[in-house]
């Protein structure tokens, strides 16, 4: 640890004399020695929340009584990493940082390649599109799915029924003519909701829509490709149910996904996206008035016709700096085997895991409600990578919310938007 | 009379703006305890509701047994009680040798002084979470006693060098003359007359440490250290919010605070200050 | 002289070595980030001097700018607000005889919430649909309809200007308090004598001697204003770590400017170049509130 700054700008010089400091560590490089010692987990948010992960290293404890895991929590994960690689120091060496936070970390080299995790019967589990969030720009791959949540459309049977339908809506159009059946602000009740919080869930639901719509975030070179007729189409889409049709309160710019769910448990909205853990509190929590008339439904589609939707992951990641590089790997992989998985599925509701097989099991099929609907979903969703994924982040959260606010025309904002992603690389 | 009756008017007055104050002002808190005391559904009634028909204790007992809180509360008392008297003592000498002596350079260095705190603590934090590792003080409570000290040390000069200012320095000169040395005269005389000051200050120093959020989550990891306000945080679910859990948190949270305040409060008066500026 | 001289130093060096040790390192490590550039070696921050382009960089910054315009309205608006509101109940309290403790307490209450608990029941308050406060105005008829406090770019910032202010009253009153009590009771009697009023004494007496009470809160409160950050994330970020200033950039302090690039973007120089800024800033500030104070010599 050099303590002199100068010291530490000679060093840095001469480093970046020696060799290029941008390149992972090559897998090969990492002296992994044998399973055993102590690591660290750091684990999104508490534990308490958390059952099925509880269970699990509990489990990894009782198979591995050589090793010893401390369990740590945190709500925040990213700055957790930032302090790590500006601070030095092992505070941990696995972490459950969310999938968008992730690349910028592969790309200064402080994760650890977990390649060999992914044997191909392993791989196989995997649908398509469903790693790339996690697959540095060099092919490996840097984290392996702990828990993923499935958005999916949530709808109040007996709100819907009063207006009339008897199906939930499939397509945009249908949305915006149920929301406007639906919605009577005089009496609380609103249409359609979806959580803009101005953090990465915004850039998780328009991400859903732009897919919906038939583009995607970033062409292979990681320039923006959101700015052309689907862009414009589900950022329109997006700006119309709050302000044109108004069939959304107009706090939700503000919401994270537990107020979307709030307001759904309590009769206030009669359909919402929203992430697949609204499933179990619309069904369990005492404040719930919907248990009865839950309805759950694939996402509508948009312009583009095909089903489809962003995946949000929280993986598993080893850091480049951990001492017991063999151990964490282990831990991850025990953490995120078939039996894990299923009792990921089982145990902590609403927190769902990629593969499919885990849903095809009979004891999955009947203890998860819905779940055909969640694993269908998954299936269809995905996500992608961008090396600098924190700023990419904040362009999308500025922009998105400045044509929200209508301080920005949606050309204006995803044409701003464009302008500022290319600059990035 | 005339100045009696004028002297009600200025209560009355006084008496309905601090009424009306206090009203918005513990609306929020009152709520923070209404809320404790509900159960899930009725916290997120809508019309709200305010006399809850049932009330129950399960959130305070999910804080204190399930997320272990007194713990926190432990690490909390002990860094805010060392950093406190750290502050009281290493503060009040300085205050007074800024006050009382002349000498090259008390201008540059008073300011110099205040200027180690107009830093943001964000930009702070990663530097001094190098030298807590480097001095293996990471995750104690200790390291945070001397960052709060450090950190509330400016303020605690500043504040009772206006306060010692206003004192006199007749009167210690007095004290001096029947043969004391300077930190007798502080001890025995200045002080005491300065003793609503020290209180204030204390009390700043006290809440300051008490819900100070960012060196506490950078330099702790678990509950050997961990205080109050990062355990806090964790209660704030990602995916549901349990209201009365947060709020009966918060309450705990606030007690030690308010038992403090209101000791220290107490010395906050006149008296001694006036009798002896006067004498 | 000499002597005396020593024995100065005696009683400020124990303090002035406390806080030096432990400020000076991270101030000449942040000085020196803010002329670097920084990489990561085997993931681990390096930095090479590089020169002032990270300041000037900042001249052209339209987010730089923006956050600086929002902390100028935020810290000017906060800091005379709860000043001249904290004046306000001082005098109340000091006048009053009855419940002396309760009504003490009852002022600082606000300000012994830590920040993370304030900040989210004001957040929750703040609520469009089922916040405490549109139920309280719409029923008292000072509001028709909903409004979404932090989504709406007009009531954003006020909003949260409004419950830093409600935060810090109390620590402006109890200092301002601790202040009144040190005026002897004998020159307010010597102003009634000679017939002077309430008002009178209030402009000859107390202000002048509350005079470097008020300026070392106004020192205190501006430094804490100009680098606010957790009230401000909790109330218009979310609760999970962003730092956006939503809504549109209406709420964006130097604070959450300095996290979001440090934090989030890992621009570690970009962001310490920021934190110079605002430290340059802070010093302005204090060294001419510093000017006003009465000097003792």
């Amino acid at each position: 640890m050099t303590r002199l700054p100068l010291v530490a700008a000679l060093a840095s010089i001469l480093c970046a004399c020696a060799g290029d400091p941008g390149q992972p560590t090559a897998l090969d490089g990492i002296a992994d020695g044998e399973v055993g010692g102590s690591i660290t987990f750091l684990n999104n948010g508490p534990f308490a929340y958390d059952p099925a992960t509880v269970i699990n290293m509990d489990r990894f404890d009782a198979a591995h009584p050589e090793v010893s895991v401390s369990r740590v929590e945190d709500n925040d994960i990213l700055a957790r990493l930032a302090t790590l690689v500006a601070g030095g120091g092992e505070d941990f060496d696995v972490a459950e940082p969310s999938a968008v936070n992730v690349p910028q970390f592969i790309d200064i080299a402080a994760l650890m390649p977990l390649d060999e995790l992914f044997p191909p019967e392993e791989m196989a589990r995997y649908p398509k599109g469903t790693l790339d969030a996690v697959t540095g720009r060099d092919g490996h791959i840097y984290g392996k799915p702990h828990y993923v949540l499935p958005q999916v459309l949530l709808y109040n049977k007996r709100l819907l029924a009063e207006a009339g339908f008897d199906r939930p809506p499939e397509t945009w159009e249908e949305i915006v003519a149920y929301g406007k059946a639906l919605t009577h602000p005089e009496k609380d009740q609103w249409g359609y909701a979806f959580g803009l919080s101005p953090n990465r869930d915004t850039y998780h639901i328009f991400a859903s829509y732009l897919y919906q719509a038939g583009a995607t975030l970033f062409h292979e070179d990681y320039s923006a490709a959101f700015n052309n007729d689907a862009g414009r189409q589900a950022l329109q889409f997006m700006v119309d149910v709050l302000n044109t049709h108004k069939i959304a309160p107009a706090g939700i710019t503000t919401y994270d996904g537990d107020a979307v769910q709030d307001l759904f448990i309590r009769g206030n909205a009669a359909m919402v996206q929203n992430w697949g853990y609204t499933i179990d509190r619309a069904l369990n929590r005492e404040e719930s008035v919907v248990r009865d008339d839950l309805g759950v439904a694939l996402l509508p589609v948009g312009p583009s016709g095909e089903l489809s939707g962003y995946l949000v992951m929280f993986p598993l990641v080893a850091t480049s700096s951990t001492r017991n590089p063999a151990t964490a790997k282990a831990f991850i992989d025990f953490m995120t085997n078939a039996e894990s998985q299923k009792r990921m599925l089982i145990d902590e509701p609403g927190n769902a895991v990629v593969p499919p097989d885990i849903f095809a099991l009979p004891e999955v099929r009947e203890r998860v409600p819905f779940a055909s609907e969640i694993g269908t979903m998954i299936e269809a969703s995905r996500a992608e990578y961008h090396p600098k994924s924190g700023q990419v982040v904040t362009i999308l959260v500025e922009e998105v919310h400045a044509a929200m606010a209508m301080t920005k025309s949606v050309e204006q904002a995803l044409a701003n938007a464009e302008a500022r992603v290319n600059q990035l690389m | 009379m005339s100045g009696r009756s004028q002297n009600l008017a200025w209560r009355t007055v006084a008496w309905l703006f601090l009424l009306s104050y206090l009203l918005i002002n513990l609306i929020p808190v009152g709520w923070l305890i209404d809320t404790s005391i509900k159960t899930d559904a009725d916290a997120v009634a809508f019309p709200p509701v305010v006399f809850p028909a049932q009330m129950t204790l399960r959130a305070f007992d999910l804080a204190l047994n399930q997320f272990q809180i007194l713990a926190n509360i432990r690490n909390s008392l002990i860094i805010t009680g060392g950093t406190t008297v750290c502050c009281a003592l290493l503060g009040v000498v300085a205050a007074y040798g800024f006050s009382r002596f002349a000498f090259p350079g008390r201008q540059f260095l008073i300011v110099v002084v205040l200027a180690t705190r107009m830093v943001a603590p964000i930009a702070m934090v990663i530097p001094f979470l190098v030298v807590a590792r480097d001095l293996e003080l990471f995750n104690s409570k200790l390291i945070l006693v001397i960052a709060n000290t450090a950190l509330n040390l400016p303020f605690v000069i500043w504040m009772m060098k206006g306060f010692f200012d206003s004192i006199p320095t007749e009167l210690d000169e007095a004290a001096c003359v029947d043969g004391c040395s300077h930190l007798g005269a502080l001890r025995r005389v200045v002080l005491p007359v300065a003793l609503p000051g020290l209180a204030a200050t204390m009390i700043l120093v006290f809440v300051f440490t008490w819900n100070e959020f960012l060196f506490a989550w950078a330099l702790t990891s678990n509950l050997t250290a961990e205080p109050l306000t990062v355990a806090l945080k964790d209660f704030i679910g990602e995916q549901v919010t349990s209201w009365p859990l947060f709020s009966a948190a918060g309450v705990l949270a606030m007690i030690p605070a308010v038992v403090f305040a209101a000791i220290f409060q107490r010395y906050i008066v006149a008296g001694l200050g006036a009798g002896g500026v006067k004498g | 002289m000499a002597r005396n001289r020593l024995y100065a130093y005696s009683f400020i060096s124990p303090a002035l070595f406390v806080v030096l040790a432990i400020v000076v390192y991270p101030v000449f490590f942040l000085l020196q980030l803010s002329v670097s550039e920084v990489s990561f070696v085997q993931a681990r921050m390096a930095t090479t001097l590089s020169g002032f382009n990270h300041f000037s960089d900042l001249i052209s910054d339209g987010a730089f700018l923006n956050s600086a315009y929002r902390t100028g309205i935020f810290t000017v608006s906060s800091v005379f607000l709860s000043l001249i509101t904290g004046l306000g109940v001082a005098l109340a309290v000091n006048k009053v005889r009855k419940g002396v403790t309760l009504v003490r307490l009852a002022v600082l209450l606000p300000w012994l919430l830590p920040p993370v608990v304030s900040g989210l029941i004001w957040r929750w308050m703040f609520h469009d649909q089922f916040g405490l406060v549109n139920w309280i105005l719409m029923n008292v008829g000072l509001l028709q309809n909903r409004q979404p406090w932090m989504a709406d770019v007009a009531t954003a910032m006020p909003s949260v200007i409004w419950v830093d202010v409600w935060i810090h009253i109390p620590f402006v009153a109890i200092i301002l308090l601790a202040g009144l009590q040190t005026i002897p009771d004998e020159l307010y009697e010597a102003v009634r004598v000679d017939g002077g009023s309430s008002l009178h004494s209030f402009w000859h007496v107390t202000l002048p001697l509350l005079r470097p009470y008020l300026l070392v809160v106004l020192l205190i409160r501006a430094i804490f204003a100009l680098r606010v950050f957790d009230i401000v994330v909790m109330l218009a970020g979310s609760k999970f770590g962003s730092v956006a200033g939503a809504p549109a950039g209406t709420t964006q302090v130097f604070g959450l400017l300095i996290w979001q690039r440090a934090i989030e973007h890992l621009k570690f120089a970009e962001s310490a170049a920021i934190a110079v800024v605002v430290l340059v800033l802070t010093f302005v500030v204090s060294f001419f509130s510093i000017k006003m104070l009465p000097s003792k010599t």
